[in-house]
């Protein structure tokens, strides 16, 4: 068994205003009795600092929500609403409640109970289109997070044989393929927006933390950087592979900027960068109309890794029809089984994970493990726009923040995120995340069940609990 | 030794307060009487004033009282404007307003025992929760229940449930002498403390009657050209003893004057007959009734449902005063409306105009409020206040009976009470108060400073006299003080200065002020606040105390929720404390040391959760 993968949290509460869901309100006709202020256990009420008979208007960083305020106040004064600033907030895809649970896992590192964070909807686009069965709910799942029960989360990429040629000698034929082992089936993508080098460091320090990658261009790499190179994996163009020598032949893992040319030219790449080292070889490459075809070529080309980016929301690119990650990775995974080379190759995933529950949904569909990018910058308090146009925009206090702040954030979201992972296969009665990867018997698919029945019903609770 | 450092010694936990500031408050009621009427005559001045908590230490007070023959005034909310809880010559004055709990709620039986302070607003809030409620109450329901049993007795639905004597099941009642009886509506000693106006005991606790609360109230408003009109209907109403809670006539100025401080037309400026019923049956009845009698405009419901809200804040057109001076009286239903024209009449001598508010209490008697605007930082108001006495004397002569006496009506004692009544009362009042400490120099007789000689004003042989020659002549004085002074222009919106002259004293504010609940300071009210504004602006000395005390707020609006006057008060605490800070600075210790003791308060939070 491998050793038990151990996250650090720790409760980092920044006690900024990121975004709250609610606005609290105070009433002209508040009495300023202060009963507010006993019963806020976290303190989001207080008497005002320079006139103490009155009482301050509520400090919603501090609120979480729990309403107390509201049921008890003698005089109705206090009023919740939706705060202006969070509906404004994401878009479509990215739902201001999810941005807000990203926010709190990186606060805490616990796992959102619901009530306090994103409460998903029964069927939906996206992700929200697939439940995981949950048979085995019965048990108590979250022995898993406590580690009474043995899940394991680990994976390795690299390729992995069909099955070992041995020699007639009984000597093993085949070459054993360089691998790496990950605790946790995720690593960190490029950040989604510029960052300066002092949070780009603590950004690589956090992925040392969490024991997993950083994937970064190459050219981002500065020299202080550097020296984590174990758990970075630098982006290069196939061309650039000899300007970028000594950065690749300190990693583990490299990545290749896709090129068509690459379809037919893998083989070469490959002899390039084993020259300079043993590290495994990642395709990045767009998801996008024949994905399949360009991920089966590349496999039977020698590819170990494939990495399949999709857009922030998680679609591929234009083409004769725009498919959702869950359905480009189901494409790409049915016909690697069908050409029967599922196992030699590792599929990355990213583009749209939002939210913890969307790593295993993205292995179920047929992922190894996923690269996660926008969430890891929202746990340090970056705001996410879809309209007019995607932005993010990062607080400006980001930069006074200690660097262990900043890491320790990031680990917590891991945290949370892990920890949910090993609920959904608690929950799943599944051990190994490995034995996850494809499981689609264990999901169900709206889009594919009949929506004259079920869709209508889902459909209709949907309405029915918001 | 001064009396109060000698109280000092036996006090126990007894609160006392002795500083001159603080006393001052106790040394007036509602009424705006000038200085030159009470301070000159009477001593108003009280030696000190008690707080007692329960009955030993009433006991232990009036014993001291008794003991060194020093006067004893028993003050409830204060509400009462006939000088009831003025001292007349110095003296102990019990202040029984903090002593306010409601001790229980007998829910089967329907009756509640409360404490002499209690507020009938307060024990209707918690009778509620209990789907009871109040049978009677004074229109002023932030008074106390022992003022209220001590004077008139009769206001909102006195028409069905009669006078509160009838809703008393018992009370607990201290004398001079140290009795202490608990007394029912059938011991002979029980009807010498209604209506006595604190002069033949302290009465400590009530147990009284309550009602099942109804689900809904049910208010109608009748028009008539004439308040000849308006009384001959409600004659024929009331003489059907219908299940009509309450019947009310207000005039064509009353509705005037409403129309007026609201700003708006919602009411027609005719004489008006306001009915209310507990239930759609009853209301169908009674309208059933009255379209035997003919067929009688009435207002929309909203503008019913209006007046009847308005119920407890009769003063409200002291806004437009800002002085309002009353003279009460119960008169037969038959002789209201030839009195109103003679009251409208007299007023009008003196230029100003004349308002009524009639309760019926029954089949042949109604509560007859007579009020007029005046203003008391003028001269004028000095030909004015005689006028409420000559107004009093007009419906006696018709047959009517004071209601009340105190000091300003003792002069009418003979037309409330027979000779006969009054011996017998002096015969009790000796064997509970020998040497006549209870609330004395008032009632059924005053007694002033100067060898007794001013009181001779008030004595009713002279006193008739002299109004009945003032009425007389009230064509020709009246008419030349208007020629002197002009008339009285309405106030249309208060400022500063003149909130603090429109503030009715009426104590609205005490009831509800969670800082006095907690420090039972009443310098810290709104009423209070109120008069240190006043002094404030009048330019007289502020001591740092006064101004201290002024900041022991918790800011939570309740004063003005149900200020009588409807004041802008929480406009007015800024800037009065803005005021006292520049002069002062701001007392931050005393302040968190305040918010403390208001945090620590059981009392403070179940006042928070009643009112939820
Ligand atoms: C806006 C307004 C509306 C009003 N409406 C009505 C009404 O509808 N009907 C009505 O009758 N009156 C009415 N009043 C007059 C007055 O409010 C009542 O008489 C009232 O109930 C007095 O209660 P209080 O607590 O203010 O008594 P106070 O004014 O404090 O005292 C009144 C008298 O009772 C004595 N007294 C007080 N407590 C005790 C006690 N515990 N033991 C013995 N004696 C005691 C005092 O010595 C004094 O003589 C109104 C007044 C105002 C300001
Ligand atoms: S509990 Fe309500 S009324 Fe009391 S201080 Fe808080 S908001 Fe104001
Ligand atoms: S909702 Fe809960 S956490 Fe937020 S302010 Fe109210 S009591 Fe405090
Ligand atoms: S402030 Fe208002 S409620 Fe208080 S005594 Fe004055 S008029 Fe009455
Ligand atoms: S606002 Fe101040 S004065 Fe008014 S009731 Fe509240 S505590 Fe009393």
């Amino acid at each position: 068994m491998p050793k038990k993968y151990h996250i650090d949290i720790k409760a980092t509460p920044l006690n900024r205003d990121f975004v709250s869901k609610f606005k609290i309100a105070r009433g002209e006709n508040c009495i300023n009795c202060g009963k507010c202020t006993k019963v806020c256990i976290y303190e989001a009420h207080k008497r005002g600092a320079k006139d103490p008979r009155k009482i301050d208007d509520p400090h919603m960083a501090l609120c979480k929500n729990c309403f107390r305020c509201i049921q008890e106040c003698p005089r109705g004064a206090l009023v919740k609403s939706l705060d202006p600033d969070f509906l404004a907030l994401g878009g479509s895809y990215w739902k201001p409640d999810m941005l807000l649970s990203i926010w709190k896992q990186a606060e805490d590192g616990k796992v959102p109970v619901s009530g306090a964070g994103y409460r998903g909807p029964f069927t939906g686009p996206g992700f929200d289109g697939m439940w995981t069965d949950m048979s085995e709910i019965v048990r108590p799942t979250r022995d898993g997070i406590h580690g009474r029960e043995y899940i394991s989360t680990a994976v390795d990429l690299g390729r992995k044989l069909n099955h070992l040629n041995f020699a007639d000698t009984g000597s093993l034929a085949s070459n054993i393929h360089q691998t790496v082992d990950l605790p946790i089936p995720i690593i960190f993508d490029i950040p989604a927006c510029k960052l300066s080098n002092n949070i780009m460091t603590s950004f690589v320090i956090s992925a040392v933390a969490a024991g997993t990658f950083a994937i970064m261009p190459a050219n981002d790499i500065s020299a202080d950087i550097k020296q984590y190179i174990n758990n970075i994996i630098p982006l290069v163009s196939p061309d650039k592979i000899t300007a970028h020598q000594s950065l690749i032949s300190g990693a583990r893992l490299v990545a290749i900027e896709y090129a068509t040319a690459l379809l037919n030219d893998f083989g070469s790449v490959k002899d390039s960068i084993k020259k300079i080292s043993q590290a495994v070889t990642i395709v990045r490459i767009p998801a996008m109309t024949g994905i399949e075809d360009a991920v089966t070529k590349l496999a039977r080309s020698g590819a170990e890794v494939i990495h399949i980016v999709a857009d922030y929301r998680g679609m591929e690119a234009p083409g004769l029809r725009q498919r959702f990650l869950k359905d480009v990775v189901r494409a790409v995974h049915l016909r690697l089984i069908e050409e029967r080379i599922r196992d030699e190759i590792t599929i990355i995933v990213s583009g749209g994970i939002a939210m913890a529950e969307h790593v295993p949904k993205a292995i179920i569909c047929g992922a190894d493990l996923i690269a996660v990018d926008i969430p890891l910058l929202v746990a340090l308090g970056a705001l996410l726009y879809e309209q007019p146009e995607m932005t993010i925009t990062l607080p400006d206090w980001l930069e006074k923040l200690p660097a262990a702040t900043v890491v320790q954030r990031i680990v917590n979201l891991m945290g949370a995120w892990h920890s949910q992972l090993l609920e959904v296969m608690g929950a799943m009665g599944i051990r190994e995340v490995r034995r996850l990867r494809g499981e689609t018997g264990r999901a169900i698919f709206f889009d594919e069940i009949d929506k004259d029945t079920f869709g209508k019903l889902f459909q209709q609770r949907e309405t029915a609990s918001i | 030794m001064r009396p109060e450092e000698e109280f000092k010694k036996i006090a126990g936990d007894i609160k006392i307060i002795a500083n001159a500031a603080e006393k001052e408050m106790y040394s007036h009621d509602i009424g705006d009487v000038p200085h030159i009427m009470t301070k000159t005559f009477f001593q108003t001045q009280p030696d000190f004033v008690v707080q007692p908590q329960n009955v030993d230490e009433i006991r232990k007070i009036l014993a001291f009282a008794h003991e060194k023959k020093i006067s004893v005034i028993p003050r409830g909310a204060a509400s009462w404007g006939f000088g009831g809880v003025i001292p007349t010559k110095g003296g102990i004055v019990i202040d029984l307003s903090p002593l306010r709990r409601i001790l229980t709620l007998d829910k089967k039986n329907k009756t509640i025992t409360v404490e002499a302070g209690a507020r009938w607003s307060d024990i209707d809030i918690l009778a509620k929760k209990d789907d009871l409620c109040l049978m009677s109450y004074p229109s002023s329901k932030f008074s106390t229940v022992a003022g209220w049993i001590s004077t008139g007795g009769y206001g909102i639905n006195s028409y069905r449930y009669g006078h509160i004597s009838k809703q008393i099941v018992s009370m607990t009642v201290v004398t001079p002498l140290g009795k202490v009886m608990k007394l029912t509506p059938s011991d002979p000693d029980f009807s010498w403390f209604i209506s006595t106006e604190g002069t033949c005991g302290i009465i400590y606790d009530v147990t009284l009657k309550l009602r099942d609360l109804p689900k809904s109230s049910y208010a109608h408003i009748f028009y008539f050209l004439t308040d000849k009109d308006a009384f001959y209907f409600i004659e024929q109403a009331a003489r059907q003893k219908t299940a009509a809670n309450v019947i009310r006539f207000v005039d064509a100025n009353h509705m005037r004057e409403t129309n007026e401080i609201m700003h708006a037309n919602v009411f027609k400026e005719e004489a008006g007959v306001l009915v209310e019923f507990s239930n759609p049956g009853d209301e169908q009845n009674f309208l059933d009734l009255v379209k035997k009698f003919g067929n009688y405009e009435q207002s929309p419901g909203y503008a019913a449902t209006y007046l009847w809200n308005e119920r407890l804040f009769g003063m409200k057109a002291k806004r437009l005063g800002p002085t309002l001076l009353a003279s009460e009286v119960i008169l037969p239903i038959s002789a209201s409306a030839k009195f109103i024209e003679k009251a409208k009449k007299l007023g009008s001598n003196y230029g100003v105009e004349i308002c009524i508010d009639s309760y019926i209490l029954d089949q042949t008697k109604a509560l007859i409020m007579t009020t007029f605007l005046c203003d008391s930082r003028k001269l004028k108001y000095y030909f004015h206040m005689p006028l409420v006495s000559m107004l009093t004397q007009t419906a006696v002569s018709m047959g009517a009976q004071p209601y009340g006496l105190g000091i300003w009506n003792a002069a009418f004692v003979n037309h409330l009470y027979t000779k006969d009544h009054q011996s017998q009362f002096n015969a009790y009042k000796a064997t509970v108060d020998p040497y006549g400490i209870m609330n004395p120099g008032k009632f059924l007789r005053v007694n002033s400073k100067f060898m007794n000689i001013p009181a001779l004003a008030f004595h009713p042989l002279f006193f008739g006299l002299s109004m009945r020659l003032l009425i007389l002549l009230s064509p020709i004085i009246g008419r030349i003080a208007t020629l002197l002074f002009g008339r009285d222009k309405k106030v249309d919106s208060l400022d500063l200065e003149l909130s603090t002259h429109a503030c009715a004293k009426c104590g609205n504010c005490i009831a509800v002020c969670p800082a006095y609940l907690v420090t039972r300071n009443e310098a810290l009210t709104a009423k209070g606040k109120v008069a240190l504004a006043k002094k404030l602006i009048a330019g007289e000395t502020v001591t740092p105390e006064e101004a201290a005390t002024a900041f022991m707020c918790m800011h939570c609006r309740a004063c003005e929720e149900i200020c009588q006057t409807n004041l802008d008060l929480m406009t007015l605490w800024d800037a009065l404390e803005r005021r006292l800070e520049a002069n002062f600075g701001r007392p931050d210790d005393r302040i968190k040391e305040f918010l403390k003791t208001v945090d620590g308060s059981k009392e403070y939070w179940d006042m928070v959760e009643r009112n939820s």
